[in-house]
């Protein structure tokens, strides 16, 4: 993320606190959707720093979000989202890479981690981390559920809530939970065995390269 | 009543008409449509518009500060927006002279 889009996120927060709890509601779910389109995060925040000007405005009018922003904030967001250049199919590949990778070093840092403690307090093991069939099972499931789950809510951001929906939802998501924490525990067979320290630095590397591709998506 | 179908494609149109007059800013454009009576049109519904029309380059923006809340981002016309504006104008012209045709033929007139 470049310079400018981390000041204006910071700025954003800031000037959100402005806004009463009715509208920074709405005002949530119009970003949530907004995540979720082909805009640049730079851009995603540089509307959101227009909107927030306009509901503060209204604030002071009296007037609340609905008459500010209009009643279907779907259509306003398809609006704003359609007067931005679209990504190309490149970009979106870019883009997709850039999030695997994220999840990547944010599993081996998790995985490093804890294999360092277990092997430390309690297997008094050499240091290695050995890749499973169980740990890559995993590491795709996590990918394919984080990728869809995050589409799924964004796109769902103006949806009513239900309570047979949420209940739903929180079941889903901890069945996965399960699902992903135990594979590595039944699918034990061991396909490659490095030195924890080499572990460490792969991961470090991917979340070098992240890094770089979100500077470029920036 | 204006329908929001009947004015998609003419709003962009009359918006730079608006910013045409003096430099001005998001909620007093709707307030100035709706007082030239085009109904109540949120500033949420004009601000996707103001974004196009800044990246075609039909219009420039600045930011001031207002008496008593946020700054406000004031938009101007740039010279190629008032070519779009003059072509939106004869456009509609035609479009206007169309329509009234059809509308005597209606009557029983005769179409020229």
């Amino acid at each position: 993320m470049n310079k400018k889009t981390k000041y204006l996120i910071k700025e954003n927060k800031t000037r959100e606190k402005e806004i009463n709890k009715e509208n920074e509601d709405i005002l949530t779910n119009i970003i949530l959707y907004l995540r979720g389109s082909d805009l640049s995060r730079y851009n995603q925040e540089m509307v959101r720093a227009d909107l927030i000007d306009m509901i503060i405005e209204g604030q002071k009018r009296g007037d609340d979000i609905q008459k500010v922003i209009g009643e279907n904030y779907k259509e306003i967001c398809d609006e704003i989202i359609n007067s931005f250049p679209q990504k190309t199919y490149s970009e979106k590949i870019f883009q997709l890479i850039s999030e695997i990778v994220l999840i990547m070093w944010v599993i081996g840092i998790i995985s490093v981690v804890s294999d360092f403690i277990i092997i430390s307090l309690i297997t008094r093991e050499p240091y290695e981390f050995n890749l499973t069939v169980g740990k890559i099972i995993s590491g795709i499931l996590t990918i394919l559920f984080a990728e869809v789950y995050i589409h799924f809510l964004c796109k769902q951001a103006f949806a009513p809530k239900k309570i047979s929906k949420s209940i739903l939802e929180f079941l889903f998501i901890w069945i996965m939970v399960f699902i992903i924490s135990f594979l590595p525990f039944i699918f034990k067979n061991v396909i490659l065995t490095i030195p924890l320290y080499i572990a460490a630095i792969i991961v470090f590397i991917l979340f070098a390269i992240e890094r770089i591709m979100d500077k470029f998506l920036s | 009543m204006i329908t929001s179908q009947m004015l998609k494609g003419m709003l962009e149109g009359c918006i730079l008409q608006v910013i045409s007059m003096e430099e001005t800013y998001g909620y007093e454009i709707s307030r100035k449509l709706n007082l030239y009576g085009f109904g109540e049109i949120s500033e949420g519904t004009i601000y996707p518009l103001l974004l196009r029309l800044q990246k075609n380059g039909l219009i420039s923006s600045v930011m001031k500060a207002s008496e008593n809340g946020p700054n406000r981002k004031y938009f101007n016309l740039t010279a190629k927006g008032e070519i779009e504006l003059n072509s939106f104008k004869d456009n509609c012209k035609e479009l206007f002279y169309a329509i009234n045709q059809l509308f005597e033929n209606d009557k029983g007139g005769q179409i020229l």
